[in-house]
């Protein structure tokens, strides 16, 4: 599996910053208010990209469960990064609910309604929470990465409802301003090259965000390896010196004797 | 609140989410690190 040296990952944090800061100031600044909207159409540059990434981040859990499934494929890294992706997803999912909730306030006068894109987005919300939750139920490791990612890729699913549901349904909530079914954009000049910078500008962010918590998840995984064998050499341990008290001969190697004192030790080989 | 004070706490809730989760992760890092070998820092490093 793909993994980046720390200098890349640093070098790819420092793009990441200096893309948000453009963006910052491209839309507070430098773009004119919607005709129709005014200001509060500047959310847009934000929480279109970030339903973009819950998007971008879900493709990837399912496709990586999908190759921790098919045998051939099996690795943990597979599980590793779809965990890692999942966890992004579930926060720009919350995040695109949020941003859509300050921008449905001035423009539709509502905080919330009960429309089937904010519906779907928040049902696809809850699904990767349960499905983060999922994963940290205690079980052997290659039963929790199978069960988990067969719980993603049901997950996935709701990924085209929340998409499609303002054409399949009647929504209040506005159709795709570019991928709509005609693939017609709604939206030109400075304004559409904004979004597109800013999908841009959060996709590299998603690219950094992985790489950090890859890095950390595999540190993780090796510290709990590690305290796993720590956990059995010890019981390993403590059951051999029962064998060798229970071999021991009545009255031999009491009191002064230690464990695995060889004059203990051998107390047993003479009996 | 104006439409200008909406599309700010939208941006500054951005910023805030990320910055969190990056310390978040940053924190989780040094919990592990302590654990760690010096040659799985060395990797790291």
């Amino acid at each position: 599996m793909i993994s980046l040296a720390r200098p890349a990952v640093n070098a790819l944090g420092l793009l990441t910053l200096v893309a948000l800061f453009v963006l910052a100031v491209l839309a507070l600044g430098v773009v004119p208010p919607d005709a129709v909207q005014g200001d509060a159409q500047r959310l847009m540059y934000v929480h279109v990209p970030a339903a973009w990434l819950a998007y971008l981040a879900f493709f990837v859990t399912a496709v990586s469960s999908a190759l921790y499934l098919w045998p051939r494929t099996r690795q943990p890294g597979w599980d590793l990064l779809a965990g890692s992706s999942a966890e992004i997803g579930v926060i720009f999912t919350g995040l695109t609910l949020v941003l859509g909730s300050l921008w449905g306030r001035p423009v539709w006068g509502a905080w919330w309604v009960w429309d089937a894109r904010l519906v779907t987005t928040a049902v696809l919300f809850f699904l990767y929470l349960g499905y983060l939750a999922l994963r940290r139920v205690p079980a052997d490791p290659d039963v929790r990465a199978r069960r988990a990612a067969i719980a993603a890729l049901i997950a996935f699913v709701d990924v085209p409802i929340v998409h499609f549901s303002v054409n399949w349904w009647r929504t209040l909530h506005q159709e795709a301003t570019v991928f709509n079914p005609d693939l017609d954009a709604q939206i030109e000049g400075s304004m559409a090259w904004t979004l597109l910078f800013a999908v841009v500008a959060f996709t590299l962010a998603y690219g950094y965000l992985m790489a950090r918590r890859v890095q950390l998840a595999r540190l993780e995984e090796g510290r709990e390896e590690r305290e796993l064998d720590a956990a059995i050499a010890a019981r390993v341990a403590s059951g051999s010196e029962r064998t060798d008290l229970e071999d021991r001969v009545p009255g031999e190697g009491t009191g002064k004797g230690n464990i695995g004192d060889p004059a203990v030790a051998g107390a047993g080989e003479h009996r | 609140m104006s439409d200008a004070g909406f599309v700010v706490a939208g941006y500054v809730i951005t910023a805030v989410v990320l910055i969190a989760y990056i310390g978040w992760m940053a924190a989780r890092f040094r919990r592990v690190r302590r654990g760690l070998t010096e040659e799985e820092l060395e990797r790291w490093r």
